[in-house]
């Protein structure tokens, strides 16, 4: 069994007030070491929901996530997760940020800032260790959370949405640096997102979600060579294709609500 | 430059103003220095009192300690309690709000029933008073914690409440806590002068004002102990303001004014 991760038949289910509504109708998802997949899929679908049991913050109603061969079973700091929201820690510094999980862990003084600073260097951000998130624009305060995430030396690199919130000139940079990071930390990537653009860019593949009860309806693999043009043919190509899939979807979803 | 320096003397021109109208009234408009004191009469107070001015302070900062110590140590515990444990929140509250409104002075009988007349019973007067604040605005500050930073503390291995409450609730919570703290402490000092009124003790800035000075319609002395009262409380708050904004809110500007 050479998957990274692993997502056997995953329903959810959640009480509201008009009853049972079932938000994940058993998806399988079998995920490469080192892959960077991509989950698209119309907005409301679960995707988010999907990110956050992988990262043991919620469960799975039946069904099973299984890393490096182990069941998920609740959060833990071998998957590193980037949120869409800044999730600094406010009255920490930049180094201390990037030090918590580390910190947490029982590591001592010197040596996890020996690492904090190794991240912080590898997103760019040296000289800014001292400063506080308040200081920091959006774009710099989801490096550090990049940083932060991979300091813990985590297995699996999560990510909901993580540049949602930032501008769409600084989006474009922040994926670049991203994509040179995950070459760099051969780290695997599952990236939640509801961009086409995004997807095409970043991922060696993407799963398209299907409407309420999600599953998976298709998985396609982006073959085109790294590093990639956005405005490139073949690109424009795939997004057409990427396009096709989810419009398919959100006609399925209005028929349904 | 000039500008600046003249801004910080600035304060001294209206202290002039109402110390010169408020001896020119007393000594030609008024007449009676058992209505209203002049200034000098005032000064010369200070002189005359010199002998009970620092035992009263000492033993006005005694109840005051006494009082804001046991407050700080019950509610915290409880805010934290109350603000990270729904239930408890639920089950809690309405007592609180039902004991809330009662004036601190009305529990004068019972602290003297309980404590005799002792310094106890002055401090839990100013318990009473200093206790609702400060439980108000630190319970706020952990109920308000964001979702967002309570689960990166999660995935960063924070397992279990107390990592959690440790590491992310308290330093969220700790300017809640401070702004309470000080309006706790600024209603403590009111119900000091309150507590000393009914001679738990035979020292005391509340204690000599009420029952030595004023029976005797000695108001020279009673308006410099007034101001011994304003001054000394201007000194805690100045010192509080000092070690807290400036010691431990590096990252929130601005938020203890």
């Amino acid at each position: 069994m050479n998957h990274k991760l692993e997502l056997q038949h995953i329903t959810k289910t959640f009480s509201t007030a008009e009853g049972e509504m079932s938000a994940l109708g058993g998806i399988n998802l079998e995920v490469k070491p080192a892959e960077f997949l991509c989950i698209i899929g119309p907005s409301g679908c679960g995707k988010t929901t999907l990110l956050r049991m992988v990262a043991g913050l919620e469960h799975p109603t039946s069904g099973k996530i299984i890393l490096d061969g182990k069941e998920v079973k609740c959060a833990s700091p071998d998957r590193g997760m980037v949120f869409q929201e800044f999730s600094l820690f406010p009255w920490r510094t930049i180094l201390k940020n990037v030090e918590f999980g580390l910190e947490i862990g029982g590591m001592k003084d010197k040596e996890r800032q020996a690492i904090a600073e190794k991240y912080i260097a590898l997103v760019g951000l040296q000289g800014f260790e001292n400063h506080y998130p308040y200081e920091l624009s959006g774009g710099m305060k989801q490096r550090v959370a990049i940083a932060r995430a991979l300091a813990t030396e985590p297995s699996i690199l999560l990510m909901d949405e993580p540049f949602g919130s930032v501008d769409a000139q600084t989006r474009n940079i922040l994926q670049e640096e991203l994509l040179e990071i995950w070459k760099r930390t051969k780290k695997t990537v599952l990236f939640v997102t509801h961009s086409v653009d995004e997807a095409v860019y970043l991922a060696d593949r993407v799963a398209v979600m299907s409407a309420r009860p999600a599953c998976l309806v298709k998985c396609l693999a982006v073959d085109i060579p790294r590093p990639r043009k956005r405005t490139s043919a073949e690109a424009n190509e795939f997004r057409a294709k990427l396009l096709m899939w989810l419009s398919l979807e959100r006609s399925k979803a209005c028929v349904t609500v | 430059m000039r500008l600046v320096t003249k801004e910080k003397w600035l304060w001294l021109v209206p202290l002039i103003i109402v110390i010169l109208l408020w001896q020119f009234v007393a000594v030609y408009v008024v007449k009676n220095p058992s209505i209203l004191p002049s200034v000098t009469a005032v000064i010369f107070s200070f002189y005359e009192l010199r002998n009970y001015i620092l035992p009263d302070i000492l033993v006005s900062l005694l109840h005051f300690a006494i009082g804001m110590v046991l407050a700080f140590a019950v509610a915290l515990p409880l805010a934290i309690a109350m603000g990270w444990f729904d239930t408890v929140f639920k089950a809690v509250d309405p007592i609180i709000e039902l004991i809330r409104p009662i004036p601190p002075l009305a529990w004068v009988p019972l602290a003297i029933a309980w404590f005799h007349l002792t310094h106890y019973a002055a401090g839990f007067i100013i318990f009473i008073g200093a206790f609702f604040p400060i439980l108000i605005a630190s319970y706020t500050g952990f109920r308000d914690v964001p979702k967002v930073l309570v689960e990166t503390g999660k995935v960063l291995g924070c397992i279990g409440n107390r990592k959690l409450i440790r590491y992310v609730a308290i330093p969220y919570a700790l300017p809640s806590i401070a702004t309470g703290t000080r309006v706790g402490m600024g209603v403590a000092w009111m119900c000091v002068v309150a507590a000393e009124m009914f001679s738990v003790s035979n020292y005391g800035l509340g204690f000599r004002l009420f029952t030595r000075f004023f029976p005797l319609h000695q108001m020279d002395y009673v308006v410099a102990y007034m101001l011994i009262l304003g001054l000394v409380a201007l000194c805690i708050d100045r010192a509080f303001r000092h070690f807290v904004e400036g010691k431990l809110f590096k990252w929130k500007k601005g938020i203890v004014k």
